[in-house]
This record gives structure tokens, C-alpha cells and sequence, in this order.
């Protein structure tokens, strides 16, 4: 694999590392961030703590502070050298540009939460079911049109039927209450 | 003696109880073996059912759901990267890279050999020293908790993957996710950004489910040419010789199952974690951890198995439910009437050997059970993958929502799942974050209770319990840096020699 | 591929058209024509998830209707409760309302997301449960008085189940009433609580009786009182805390207990009728077994007793946490 990768961009070590160098600084950027924006606005120490680590942003603290050493700590060790190369995936090129299955895999996640509770889970799912057979490279539309109706149909007749799993049904719910 | 085991066996032997333990079994596999269904969840729904049955049936129809269901959740680690309940997030490190590799029926296999060998001694330790372990258990206060979930923790230093400096700030964020909801001491609102939702916190099992099964799905997506299928049919068995070189590694994940299922509180998740960093620590050949060893299948097995007897002995010698499933097993005798504890073991000994018997039962059926789970099960390899992705989406999103029945449940899963994709892109192991986050709040809690029963620091070095611990999380990390360290420069020189 | 895009085109239209299907309506006389809910704010297997499911199943056989148990835990008991109160009031959702929810949550948290009298139209009183003042084995304390002589001048630690439980709100009522120092010590539930009690890592607790008594049944813990009004039938020998004479502990009464309620705005004639069927199964020998094995006492009644004795535990909690100044802002 790590072959391929040199083929693809130059020496691997190189490219990793200046990824690397990007990401441990980001990493304690966010952790500074973090600890001097989120953690007093969002915990709240009551007066009557006596000792430090009874105080509900103790533990946080000391976390993000390792975080932020940490990050600093892996951005040096890209400068320096001291990283281990490994054989990852080739790695992401946001100068690529986002590819589009992955944008159309994201709206479908966005689909499952955001739709069942006004569509009703089951259209959902027939849905994302048949937008990724799409994507997926299923070629025959009679077994595509299948297996997205029936697979979801059998999962959600097992999860409601069986487990007795209170999916939103959305206006489903209604018609087989008429 | 003889007389009450006589008794506990003519209680033990009727057909019900067979029934009782076979169908539990069954139930528990399936169950288990989908994602967001755990075994505690179905040991909970069942116990209405054990109110009509006698205790011995109804009792042992819940255990059996619930060795079963330990089991089950490999299934679905190992075939697609979604492990079914959270002891079994481990299995999915070595399981899903040897069923890629086609070797799916291999690891379903191990991880069946490592379950019930590691559930038979589980048995055997909460049959012959539960009364000894159990006050042993009693010894542990918030600061020696403390000790052993630093300890724990230790492990994370094993499971990193390529970059330990990553693995470490993954398992750090893991403890800070953990802090997310209601404090435990104040009640006040922790990293809620006023989100009435996170209150409770983060739920585990959404998290898990995210993390470890959502990645495959985006990448599959992301795949130029999208290989219709991978392992062709699959006639992979355990050889001899594999079965061998495991045994050791069964044996001691085993026993580190039942040190840790014995402590009321920590479970199967963590046992077998640590199981697995100490295999891939004893290991010659440790870089083939994490790419399908299957000793790293057999760790975790019997890691998370080894928990299921001995998680008992709490609840039955002391009367102390050591986790969720055994306060609902408590509940189960409540509503018989039933108070386990040293009392049972004077007025109800033919009972607590009729129980012995049953699950010594259930070990053999769970056995028998699994070789036809799996024969079936490995089918799924053979299903398109275009298809199975969907289909891994829609109970990852089912079965998350199933486990509070709260859409945002899955929200969380779907956000984890994206969170897991991009740690996977930059080299960033996900394993550290989950032993974080389950670990972490049992690292908070005992650290500040330690600090509200003494109100100074010297009640963490209060026993020899606490200073043995000490020892070992010294130890542990002194000779778990060490050998990163030595494979990391390794990897240095063998690659500047490549170059 | 074409084809099969047209045809999820059609599939969308499809779906977007059920949402404009009618509403059914509920009426009275002919409650219930299809499945009830009973929404439970904790996990299954809890006390209130296997109350709740003995109720579902004797109003099941009762109806001839699918009575079933949806688990929303969460929060405290916080986030279940809020969605019961935003369900349709149709009388098809239904809510096992406890201490918690309805008496000690609204007086802890400031910002809640219920009202817990305005949202909810109380059904029936189910039953209740004492809490039981123990110590471990170890302790030298035999009454209540003893306990407070050996813990003069000391810091005393007590255990709970968790902030806002009632376990530790009768603690700090205790603690407010003897002027004792005591330190709370929060777990996560009762179960692992009353191992850190048999083992003497915090001195005293105030355990709900059920979780307690196989412990003070094995001697590994010892009862000195309990909270409720009168004595426990299955603990004849141990007196309130009331009884011990002590001062500050006069009227001393604490206990935990669960109820059905509905959302809001609820049919009256539903709720009555639920009511009734609620009576009767909790007097039927199937739940009075399952109630006296787990150490709760049954009471019943009408809506209106239910409806007053809310409204009593509402203004005690609130001065109980006033008092012991645990409210949350």
C-alpha cells in the first residue's frame, strides 16, 4: 500500500508529516480554545467547593491541557522526524474537492435524523436504502426497487414487531390507526 | 453437603429448565448479534416473563439471555464492524480485518472457542470461591477503584495503533466526552452547551456503534472501483495448531474476565480491553495486532466472557449487583421472593446448586448454539456489499435509536460516525476514545468520592491495595512505553532502510 | 439507473403525501380502541420500569388492548418526564410518575422542562415505598441517638443513589433538621452505594427499604429508623425517625413513590376510567404478591388524593432543598 501512495505524491514521510504538523497544531489550538472559552461558559463551579478536583472543571481542565501538550508534542515529532511512517489510506485531498458520493452519504445520515420524526421512520429508511443502492452501483432497477422496499420493511417490522422498538412512525401511524 | 446437592440437582433436572436455558441462550445470540439490542436490554424485557415461572427456570432463562447475548455481539463485530453489544467493541480490532481477508468463519469460530472455554472457567471460579472473591471485592473504597481504573487506563498505551501520541489524545478526549451531562457531586450541567438532550451525557452505545461500524460505511462509499464482493465463501476453520497457540492467551484472558467481573462496577468492555493490550503485550510479534491476529479475537472473547460467571459472584454471595444485567438478574429474584446473599447460601443451598448446574448447562448449549449461529451467520459475507452497507446503515440507525428510543441517539451515532471516519484519515486509533469514555467517569467519580469521605490526599495511599495497583500502573506504563518506543524505532529503521 | 431514479422521485412524492392523512380521534366511551403507551423515565429492569410493566400487563388482560412500556430514561428522570408532557393528551399516552419527576426534580433543577403540575393531569396513586436509615455492621451505633453521639463533632460521609435522589434529599433533610456535619457521597444507583455502606466507606444512608433489606436481612447492615410516617410492616422492631424523640426529627417524613399520570388536557372521563381499571388491577392478587416481595405498600385511590398529595410533596421538597441549598441554577 505504501507503495502506491509514493507513486501518488511525491514521498510518503513527507507528505505525512506536514499533515501531521497541521493537525498537532490544530489539536492545541482547539485545546487552548477549549479551556479558555468553552470550559467557563459551559461549567459552572459552585462557590461551596472545597478541594480542587471536587470542582466539576477539574478534571477538564487537566484534560485539555494534556490535549494541547500532546497536539504540540505531535506536531514536533512531524518536524523532527520522529513520526512513524505507516501505510494509511491515500490520505484525504480537500483540494480535491468533496467527492460527491460522500456529500450525497452525509445527506443521508442528515436524512435519518432529521426526517423520521415528521416523514415516519419506514419511508425514510426505503429511501436511504434506495439513494445508496444507487450510489453503490447497483446496475438492475427491479432488484434495486426490491431489496430498498423489502430490506427496510423487514428491519423495521423487526425492530417494532419484535423488539417492540417505538420507531416514529410519522403519519404512518395515523393511517393504520383509521 | 451431598444431600443439598442431591436436592439442587432433582431442582435443576426438569425439562423446563432445559427449555429455559436453551431458548435463553438463543435469544441471547440473536439479540446480541444486533447492534443497539444489548444483552441487557433483553435480560430487562424478559424479566416480566420469569414472574410467572418458577425461580430456578426464570432465573436461569435470564442468565442464559445474558451469556448468550456476551457472545452474540462478536457476531456482528466480526462480519460487519459493528459490534452488538459494547464487550464486544474489542473483537472488532482483530475479527472485521480477518473476515475481510476471508477468513470470517475462523473468527467466528474463535471467538466461540474463546467464549465458552472462558465461560466454563468463569463458572468453575464463581462456584468454588465465590464466597472468598466476593469479600475480596468488599476491600475495594473509592481510592483503590481509583488505582485500578488508572491502571486500566493503562491500557491505552497498547491499543494506539501506528501513532501513540495520537492514541494517547484519543483516549484523553474519550475521558473528556465522558464529563459531558449532569455532574455527579453538584447536579450542575456539564459541556451541555445548554442542549436539554445532553444531559444525560453521551449514551455509550450510540457512540460505539458510530465510531467503530459508520467509518466502514463512508469508505465504502469513497472507494473508486466498489468491489462487489471481497471473501468469496467461506470454508475457513480453526486449525489445531491455531487453537494451541491461543489456548495460553484464552486462559489468561479468562481469569483477567473474572478478576474484573468479580470488582462490582468495571464490566465486560474494559475486561476485555485489557485482556487484548495484554495478549498484544506478550505477543513476539505485536505490529499484527490490529490487522487480523486472531489471538486478538481470542483475548477479547474470553476477556468479556470470562465477566459473565464471574459478575455473579457479587450478586450472589454478597447480594451486590456488580452491573446493569445483574440488578435486573436481582430483580428477577426480589420478585420470587428471593434475597441472594450469604442468607440464600443457608436457607436456599439447593437452589444456588440447581443455579450452579443450570449454568454449567448453559456453557455447553451456548457452545452448541453458537456452532449453529455461526454456520449461518457467515452467510453474510456472501451478500453483495453494496447491499449489506445500506443494510449495516439501517440497524446502526435502528438500533440506535432503540436504545432510549430518542432520535437523538442516532444524531450522536451519525456524528460519531463522522468523527471516527476523519481519526481513521489522519492515522488517529478510535479504540483509546471508547476505553475513555467507559472508563473516565468511573476515574472522576472514585477520585473525587476518595476525596469526600477523607478531604486530603493521603487516603490514596490508604492499603496495600491501593499501593499494588500503584506498582502495577507504574509498571504497566514504564514497560508499555518502553516497547512502543523499541517497535517504533524499529519501524523507523526498516523504513529508512526501504528508502 | 435512470429508471430506478424516477422511480425514488416517485417514492418521495409518496411519502410526503402521507403526511397530509387525517388525525384520529380518541373518545371516552369506547377508551381504548388501540395500543396505549405508558412512558417510563428510567431504563429497563429499574423499580419504576417493573412497576410499570406489571401495571401495562394487568390493564392488557383487562382492556383486550396492547398496554406496553417505552423506556425514555435520561437526565435524571428529567427527559422522559418532559416528553410526556408534550404528548398528545389523547389518553394513549400514559406516564409512571415517581418522587423524582414529580416531587424532588422540580424543586432541585431551576431550569426543567416541565411544569410538574401544569403539564400533567394526575390518574391514580399506585404505591409507595419507606426509606431506612442504616449503618454498616461495623458501626457501633444501635439507635438513631447513638448514631448522633458518636458522630458529634465528626465529619459523618452519606451515601446516595445520586444527586436529587430521594436517598440523598432525605439525607440533607437530616442533615438540616439535627444540625449534624455530614458530607454527601454520590453514586451512581443504589447498587453501588450499599456496597461502599456494608463495607464502611461512608458511615450512614438513607436507602430506599426494597434495595436495602437483603443487606439488613444478611446483618451486613444495620436499620436504625425509617422515614415513612409509621412503622414498616416488614421491619416491625425499627422505629420512625419521628419516634426517636430526638429534636428537629418530629414529623420526620420522606419516602418514595409512583403514580400514573397523563399529559395535560386529557379527557377528564378517560382519565377516570383509567383510574378504575388501575384500581383494580393493583388490588388483584397478582400485583399485591409482586408489591409486598418488593417492600412497597399499595394505595390507590382517586385522581383528586393523587392530585393533593403532589401538590404536598411539591412544597415539601421545595423547602427541603431551600433549606439544605442543593437547588441547581
Amino acid at each position: 500500500m505504501s507503495d502506491t501512495s509514493v507513486e501518488a505524491g511525491g514521498t510518503p514521510v513527507a507528505r505525512r508529516s506536514s499533515r501531521d504538523v497541521f493537525f498537532g497544531l490544530g489539536v492545541a489550538a482547539a485545546a487552548l480554545v477549549f479551556a479558555l472559552v468553552a470550559i467557563p461558559a459551559f461549567i459552572s463551579v459552585p462557590a461551596s467547593v472545597k478541594a480542587a478536583p471536587l470542582s466539576p472543571a477539574f478534571l477538564p481542565y487537566v484534560l485539555t491541557a494534556l490535549i494541547g501538550v500532546l497536539g504540540l508534542v505531535c506536531a514536533a515529532q512531524a518536524i523532527f522526524g520522529q513520526g512513524v511512517p505507516k501505510e494509511d489510506g491515500e490520505g484525504f485531498d480537500p483540494a480535491r474537492g468533496w467527492p460527491w458520493k460522500l456529500v450525497l452519504v452525509l445527506a443521508v445520515f442528515a436524512a435519518f435524523w432529521w426526517l423520521p420524526e415528521s416523514v415516519g421512520t419506514l419511508p425514510v429508511a426505503i429511501f436511504a436504502m434506495a439513494v445508496l443502492l444507487a450510489i453503490g452501483g447497483e446496475r438492475s432497477w427491479v432488484r434495486g426497487a426490491a431489496v430498498a422496499i423489502l430490506i427496510p420493511v423487514f428491519v423495521w417490522l423487526f425492530f417494532t414487531q419484535v423488539a417492540q422498538v417505538p420507531l416514529p412512525e410519522g403519519p404512518v401511524e395515523e393511517l393504520i390507526a383509521l | 453437603m451431598m444431600e443439598n446437592i442431591g436436592l439442587g440437582l432433582s431442582l435443576f433436572f426438569t425439562l423446563q429448565n432445559f427449555v429455559a436455558i436453551g431458548v435463553g441462550v438463543m435469544i441471547g445470540v440473536i439479540i446480541g448479534s444486533i447492534p443497539g439490542l444489548t444483552a441487557t436490554m433483553a435480560v430487562a424485557l424478559a424479566l416480566p416473563f420469569t414472574f410467572s415461572l418458577p425461580p430456578v427456570t426464570g432465573i436461569l432463562l435470564l442468565v442464559g439471555i445474558y451469556k448468550g447475548g456476551i457472545f452474540g455481539g462478536s457476531i456482528s463485530a466480526i462480519l460487519i464492524r459493528a459490534p452488538g453489544t459494547p464487550a464486544a467493541a474489542c473483537t472488532t480490532l482483530d475479527g472485521y480485518p480477518m473476515a475481510r481477508r476471508g477468513e470470517a468463519g475462523k473468527a467466528l469460530q474463535m471467538a466461540l472457542y474463546a467464549s465458552c472455554i472462558a465461560d466454563v472457567i468463569s463458572n468453575l471460579a464463581l462456584i468454588f470461591l465465590a464466597g472468598t472473591i466476593a469479600s475480596f471485592a468488599l476491600e475495594f473504597g473509592p481510592p483503590e477503584y481509583f488505582w485500578l481504573i488508572a491502571f486500566s487506563l493503562t491500557i491505552v498505551i497498547s491499543i494506539s495503533g501506528s501513532s501513540l501520541t495520537k492514541g494517547i489524545i484519543s483516549g484523553l478526549l474519550g475521558v473528556l466526552l465522558s464529563t459531558v451531562g449532569l455532574d455527579l457531586v453538584y447536579g450542575t450541567q456539564r459541556l451541555t452547551f445548554d442542549n436539554f438532550n445532553l444531559m444525560g451525557g453521551i449514551g455509550y452505545i450510540p457512540l460505539l456503534i458510530g465510531l467503530f461500524a459508520i467509518p466502514e460505511v463512508i469508505e465504502f462509499y469513497l472507494q473508486r472501483a466498489s468491489p462487489l464482493n471481497v471473501s468469496s465463501s467461506d470454508r475457513s476453520r480453526v486449525s489445531w495448531a491455531e487453537f494451541k497457540r491461543c489456548l495460553p492467551t484464552i486462559v489468561r484472558g479468562s481469569f483477567i474476565g473474572v478478576a474484573l467481573g468479580s470488582v462490582p462496577g468495571i464490566g465486560a468492555t474494559a475486561a476485555s480491553f485489557l485482556s487484548y493490550g495484554e495478549a498484544r503485550r506478550n505477543s513476539k510479534t505485536p505490529e499484527t495486532f490490529g490487522r487480523g491476529e486472531i489471538k486478538g479475537v481470542a483475548a477479547a472473547e474470553s476477556g468479556n466472557n470470562g465477566v459473565a460467571g464471574a459478575t455473579l459472584i457479587p450478586l450472589l454471595a454478597l447480594g451486590i449487583p456488580g452491573d446493569v444485567v445483574t440488578a435486573v438478574i436481582l430483580g428477577a429474584f426480589m420478585l420470587q421472593g428471593l434475597t441472594p446473599g450469604p442468607l440464600m447460601f443457608q436457607d436456599n443451598i439447593d437452589l444456588i446448586y440447581a443455579l450452579f448446574c443450570g449454568m454449567i448447562v448453559a456453557s455447553v448449549f451456548l457452545f452448541g448454539s453458537g456452532l449453529f449461529a455461526i454456520r449461518y451467520f457467515a452467510k453474510i459475507t456472501d451478500v453483495p456489499r453494496h447491499i449489506l452497507i445500506p443494510l449495516v446503515l439501517l440497524f446502526c440507525v435502528f438500533g440506535s435509536y432503540a436504545v432510549q428510543n430518542q432520535m437523538f441517539d442516532v444524531l450522536i451515532m451519525l456524528c460519531f460516525g463522522v468523527l471516527g471516519f476523519l481519526m481513521a484519515r489522519i492515522g488517529m486509533s478510535t479504540p483509546p476514545l471508547l476505553i475513555g469514555f467507559i472508563l473516565g467517569p468511573l476515574f472522576e467519580d472514585n477520585l473525587r468520592r476518595s476525596y469526600l469521605i477523607a478531604n486530603d490526599a493521603s487516603v490514596f495511599v490508604r492499603s496495600p491495595i491501593c499501593w499494588f495497583f500503584i506498582a502495577a500502573t507504574v509498571l504497566s506504563l514504564f514497560i508499555g512505553l518502553r516497547k512502543e518506543f523499541q517497535s517504533a524505532k524499529a519501524a523507523r529503521e526498516r523504513a529508512a532502510a526501504g528508502a | 439507473m435512470k429508471t430506478f431514479g424516477r422511480l425514488l422521485a416517485a417514492a418521495t412524492v409518496f411519502a410526503t403525501g402521507l403526511g397530509l392523512a387525517s388525525q384520529a380521534s380518541a373518545q371516552a366511551d369506547d377508551y381504548p380502541t388501540k395500543r396505549v403507551t405508558i412512558i417510563v423515565p428510567y431504563s429497563a429492569g429499574g423499580a419504576t420500569d417493573v412497576l410499570a410493566r406489571q401495571v401495562a400487563q394487568g390493564l392488557t388482560e383487562k382492556w383486550g388492548e396492547t398496554v406496553t412500556v417505552e423506556n425514555r430514561p435520561g437526565a435524571g428522570a428529567t427527559l422522559g418526564t418532559a416528553q410526556a408532557a408534550r404528548a398528545r393528551p389523547d389518553g394513549y399516552t400514559l406516564f409512571m410518575g415517581q418522587v423524582s419527576s414529580h416531587g424532588i426534580a422540580p424543586a432541585v433543577y431551576a431550569n426543567l422542562q416541565y411544569k410538574a403540575k401544569e403539564d400533567f393531569e394526575p390518574i391514580v396513586w399506585i404505591t409507595e415505598i419507606p426509606n431506612v436509615m442504616v449503618v454498616p455492621e461495623a458501626s457501633k451505633a444501635t439507635t438513631v441517638q447513638e448514631f448522633m453521639d458518636q458522630a458529634k463533632g465528626k465529619n459523618v460521609s452519606f451515601g446516595s443513589s445520586g444527586t436529587g435522589s430521594s436517598i440523598h434529599l432525605s439525607g440533607e433533610m437530616f442533615k438540616a433538621r439535627t444540625g449534624l456535619d455530614m458530607t454527601h457521597v454520590p453514586y451512581r444507583g443504589s447498587g453501588e452505594a450499599v456496597p461502599a455502606l456494608v463495607s464502611g466507606n461512608i458511615d450512614v444512608m438513607f436507602d430506599n427499604l426494597p434495595s436495602a433489606m437483603p443487606q439488613i436481612k444478611a446483618g451486613t447492615i444495620r436499620a436504625l429508623a425509617v422515614t415513612s410516617a409509621e412503622r414498616d410492616p416488614s421491619l416491625p422492631d425499627v422505629p420512625t425517625l419521628s419516634e426517636t424523640g430526638i429534636e428537629g426529627l418530629e414529623g420526620f417524613e420522606a419516602k418514595s413513590w409512583f403514580g400514573l399520570l397523563a399529559p395535560a388536557g386529557t379527557d377528564k372521563a378517560i382519565v377516570d376510567k383509567v383510574n378504575a381499571s388501575v384500581n383494580e388491577v393493583i388490588s388483584g392478587e397478582t400485583f399485591q404478591t409482586y408489591a409486598k416481595n418488593n417492600g412497597a405498600t399499595v394505595v390507590g385511590g382517586s385522581p383528586e388524593k393523587f392530585g393533593e398529595f403532589i401538590d404536598a410533596e411539591l412544597d415539601k421538597w421545595a423547602k427541603v432543598v431551600s433549606d439544605a441549598g442543593v437547588r441547581v441554577e
